[in-house]
């Protein structure tokens, strides 16, 4: 399997395959006048298992290798873990901390070696957005203290 | 237009020649500037924001600032959309289609300013069409019911084959997806919680801001680190206003029709300027257009279907509300309070018995538009230092700037998680050849189509033969089916 298609028709199957199991859990409400709950679901669901077996049977695309060489390169792959560790600090961190060191940290993993540039872009711009949203806007973004 | 008298006229015109109005209203489009432009905040936040703030002022700076918020709202979310492809509103999404690759050719100014003339253009035309049909217009928009909506729905799936970016598989693949996250919640008909995942943040459903910033900003932001040498936007050109002009006159039956896409939308309660500009984009991929490039990379033509659209919406969606008192959109709902704050109720008899004042609203409607053409042609000179920023800066500013955008649509911290797990699932999916814009759209449309779907069936005990039978909801349906076949058949000529 050297190609993009095949890989994505066979996730979408898979996709499809899963709600396909999921709607069995809706609840369906008896001697309804229309289409039940789980139809439009369910369409959707056989749409993708179709329209996934035919881009897995039509093929092509792009090469594999050159698709997990993009994927895992390293700054890619931590930019992405970042940006992931950074939005689930939104549901216990303290947003002063926690951007100024997302911004820092990803800025490092893009190639950014200047010291200066490192500490004064983070703070800034931490110092701004929480300014502008907090008092701006009046939204109370998470803090611990 | 006979139920204004010239007495009306006048005193409306009258009261909108005075300092105040022109400062109010200024002052009204330069915020919703700041709430277009940051994503998350939408017009709607900036109309409700201001709302509350208007108890203790006249009817006339009262209008003044929401419709000024109202417009510059609409349009400013076409600003981060052009320069980082992250969508200040739902309904500037279409403009990142081409807008942004267009910023990637060196061509921002030139799509900065067809964004805000396109904007000038749809928010007056849909002014003249308020001032002059309001009455006939909204008679119009009462014969359609959830046969006609959900017959919308399904025509504004036709973009999909203009959005994918070369495979209409792909394409629809994608829309399905996006479909299947529509269904997500409590059903809207039956009551019951669908695909949750027994997660109970997501019975309201996915909500479509934290959605749109993952699939448009956060996967686009991986996708520059992804692409090996981080490329800078390369230096921009200055555009003259004669060339945009130019554009404008090329697709001058394309921008016509843009702006009635718009006003027609608006008109319709419940709709907004999302699905506008959609249909708009889908209506402008059926034009002809040899000498610019194909739609989704980077034509200008794509820019110009968003912007006037749904800047168009502003006018048509006053139409229910000041002559049925039922709003057209989500900003309009909100607006309802703001009149009923100033003791006017809007409704069959408003235009008869305040001519004066609906005059005085259409009349601030086009300084606001004016306003934002103005302002919007004036903020040029900043866009250059904006995009000399460099790209391992910009790049996690882009991380900060949508996480705290999701963060505040919802004052919680799950849109932002949502947001973290879609962006990087949808740069994956990307990676294989998964094009985002449809899938954004499909959860836009899907809500809408299966809703309306059902009603109608209810409404009709199943008879599945009334979207034949009813004539706008035939042609509609036609048009879809026949687009549908040609977009098929190009795609198979294609080598």
């Amino acid at each position: 399997m050297n190609d993009s298609n095949r890989l994505l028709g066979l996730i979408t199957m898979a996709a499809g395959a899963a709600v396909l199991l999921l709607c069995r859990s809706i609840e369906t409400i008896p001697d309804t006048r229309t289409l039940s709950a789980v139809f439009f679901p369910e369409l959707l669901a056989f749409l993708l298992l179709l329209c996934g077996a035919g881009l897995a049977l039509m093929g092509g695309g792009k090469s594999l290798t050159s698709v997990a060489a993009k994927i895992f390169q390293p700054a890619n792959f931590c930019l992405a873990a970042f940006t992931l560790l950074y939005a689930c600090s939104f549901g216990f961190g303290d947003y002063r901390l926690s951007t100024p060191v997302y911004v820092a940290a990803s800025m490092w993993v893009l190639g950014v070696r200047n010291p200066a540039r490192l500490i004064l872009v983070p703070v800034l711009s931490t110092v701004v957005m929480y300014g502008l949203f907090r008092y701006g806007f009046t939204i109370l973004l998470p803090t611990l203290f | 237009m006979e139920l204004t008298s010239l007495n009306d006229i006048l005193a409306g015109i009258s009261a909108l020649c005075s300092v105040e109005v022109f400062l109010w209203s200024a002052i009204g489009v330069i915020v919703g500037f700041i709430f277009g432009a940051a994503p998350g905040l939408t017009a709607t936040a900036g109309v409700a924001i201001a709302t509350p703030l208007t108890f203790g002022v006249s009817f006339e700076q009262s209008m003044s600032l929401l419709l000024g918020i109202y417009c510059g709202g609409y349009f400013a979310g076409s600003i981060p959309a052009i320069l980082v492809n992250t969508p200040g509103a739902p309904g500037n999404a279409a403009t990142t289609v081409d807008g942004y690759p267009m910023a990637r050719q060196g061509r921002a100014d030139l799509a900065f300013v067809l964004a805000v003339i396109g904007s000038f253009i749809g928010g007056v035309l849909s002014g003249l069409a308020l001032l002059l049909l309001a009455p006939m217009l909204s008679s119009m928009a009462l014969m359609f019911t959830a046969v006609e909506y959900a017959a919308f729905g399904i025509f504004g799936l036709v973009c999909v084959a203009a959005i994918s970016g070369g495979s209409i598989m792909r394409g629809y693949i994608a829309a399905t997806m996006g479909m299947l996250l529509g269904t997500v919640g409590i059903d809207p008909v039956d009551g019951v919680i669908r695909l949750t995942l027994d997660i109970p943040d997501l019975l309201t459903g996915v909500p479509l801001i934290p959605a749109l910033i993952a699939f448009f900003a956060i996967s686009e932001m991986l996708n520059q680190s992804g692409a090996g040498a981080l490329h800078e936007l390369p230096p921009q050109s200055r555009t003259s206003i004669a060339e945009a002009m130019g554009c404008f006159l090329r697709r001058k039956w394309g921008t016509f029709k843009s702006a009635l896409i718009g006003m027609g939308i608006g008109i319709l309660p419940g709709t907004g300027p999302t699905i506008a500009s959609w249909i708009s984009y889908s209506e402008m991929a059926r034009i002809k257009a040899d000498d610019e490039p194909p739609l989704g990379e980077g034509a200008p033509r794509g820019v110009i279907a968003s912007e006037v659209s749904n800047n168009a919406v502003t006018g048509g969606a006053m139409v229910p509300l000041l002559t049925l008192g039922i709003p057209g959109d989500t900003v309009t709902a909100v607006l309802l309070g703001a009149l009923m704050i100033q003791n006017i109720a809007p409704g069959p008899l408003f235009i008869l018995e305040h001519g004066d004042l609906f005059v005085l609203i259409v009349g601030i409607l086009m300084l606001s538009n004016v306003w934002l053409l103005v302002f919007g042609l004036g903020m040029r000179s900043f866009l250059p230092k904006l995009l000399k920023i460099p790209m391992p800066v910009l790049l996690p500013l882009i991380g900060v700037f949508a996480a705290t955008g999701c963060f505040a649509d919802g004052n919680t911290a799950f849109p932002v998680l949502l947001m973290g797990v879609l962006g990087v699932a949808g740069y994956y999916l990307s990676c294989l050849g998964l094009p985002m814009p449809p899938l954004v759209l499909g959860l836009v449309l899907g809500p809408i189509i299966e809703k309306n779907l059902r009603d109608a069936l209810t409404v009709h005990r199943m008879d599945v033969t009334v979207f034949a039978t009813r004539p706008i909801s035939a042609v509609i349906l036609a048009i879809t089916l026949v687009t549908m076949a040609l977009a098929l058949h190009k795609s198979r000529k294609k080598p």
